[in-house]
């Protein structure tokens, strides 16, 4: 699971384009949206893509989906639990 | 037409450089291509990760505003309006969003900036600026009708001052497209001025005398439109200067009066 963390990690910043951030600055436990990283509604819409993308994961609605950006690390497993891509 | 008013801003990134008013010029480092190219470090002093997220037009609206702004310290920019004529509006990321959804994972980001007057919504949401807005999208010259829509601005009393900028942001991959003439290829660019119709306690207070004619503000030939640069230069190094402006859609001059 930490190795799949620190993955996405860097695929959040690389995706994302974050300036001025590396792995080690984000906190897989704190608030994935709306917090220091200053991700928005479209930096979501991105990660949803990302999922889908790599790991062939989807987010059925918006309940599943407030859970699975709460973190990264509950992004790592709600991924871990329903990819269909390896 | 016949318009004056004063600088109290202004700031360019060009391909030979950074320019602002008290900071002069500062080439781009060995590594960099150009404006494209603009760290945040760069232009603006606080850490911004999502300076990295901008999409090309909206990075340069951004970072020449950035750098006029960072420049001007304890003034209330809450109902300034902002006028931006651009070139080519969003189609490097028209172009971008097109090719993601062709590959069949459409980016939100890229859609999200599909629109000339998105580096607009940027500057206004960063820098907190909630007055009137006007985007001039192709044409001859819009970076000078951006301007004369400052000035109307002015004139109705509509904002105490307008930020006006100019850009061009078509990414190099693009400039090849069979949408755009062989003849219309410029480096990205983007210049701002900050002007006001009267003289402020502190500012730069440039008098600037805009006059001439209009022709055809319908006529889409991208010039480069250098004489900002030429405006910022002389604002820079406190000269006087007068240049006159001949192109297919504008013919008149542009004068910065003694300091």
């Amino acid at each position: 699971m930490e190795e799949l963390i620190h993955k996405l990690k860097e695929q959040i910043i690389s995706t994302l384009n974050l300036s001025d951030i590396t792995p080690e600055d984000i906190d897989a436990d704190a608030p994935l949206i709306g917090g220091g990283l200053g991700l928005d509604s479209i930096d979501t819409l991105e990660l949803i893509v990302l999922m889908e993308k790599e790991y062939g994961a989807t987010v059925p609605d918006v309940n599943v989906g407030r859970k699975v950006f709460s973190s990264v690390r509950a992004l790592a497993q709600y991924i871990h639990d329903n990819r269909t891509k390896n | 037409m016949h318009a004056a008013g004063f600088i109290q801003g202004c700031s360019a990134v060009h391909q030979s450089g950074r320019y602002s008013a008290r900071g002069g010029h500062a080439a781009w480092e060995q590594n960099q291509q150009g404006p494209l190219d603009v760290q945040r470090k760069q232009v603006y002093e606080q850490p911004l990760p999502e300076f990295g997220k901008l999409q090309c037009a909206d990075k340069l609206a951004f970072s020449a505003a950035a750098m006029l702004f960072g420049e001007l310290s304890g003034i209330d920019r809450t109902d300034f309006g902002i006028c931006l004529g651009t070139v080519y509006g969003s189609l490097s990321t028209d172009i971008r969003y097109m090719e993601s959804l062709v590959a069949g994972y459409p980016r939100p980001a890229y859609f999200s900036a599909t629109l000339p007057s998105s580096p607009v919504a940027e500057v206004a949401i960063r820098f907190g600026i909630k007055g009137p807005n006007r985007v001039v999208c192709g044409g001859a010259c819009p970076g000078l009708s951006a301007l004369d829509c400052a000035f109307g601005i002015l004139r109705k009393n509509k904002a105490p001052a307008a930020l006006v900028m100019a850009i061009n942001a078509l990414e190099a991959a693009d400039r090849s497209s069979a949408l755009i003439g062989p003849a219309q290829f410029t480096e990205p660019y983007a210049y701002a001025l900050l002007i006001s119709a009267g003289r402020w306690e502190k500012g730069l207070n440039r008098r600037f005398v805009f006059e001439g004619e209009f022709h055809d503000r319908g006529m889409t030939l991208a010039g480069d439109e250098s004489y900002f640069l030429d405006m910022i230069l002389a604002i820079i190094l406190r000269r006087q200067c007068r240049i006159a402006v001949e192109s297919a859609g504008f013919e008149g001059s542009l004068s910065i009066e003694k300091d």
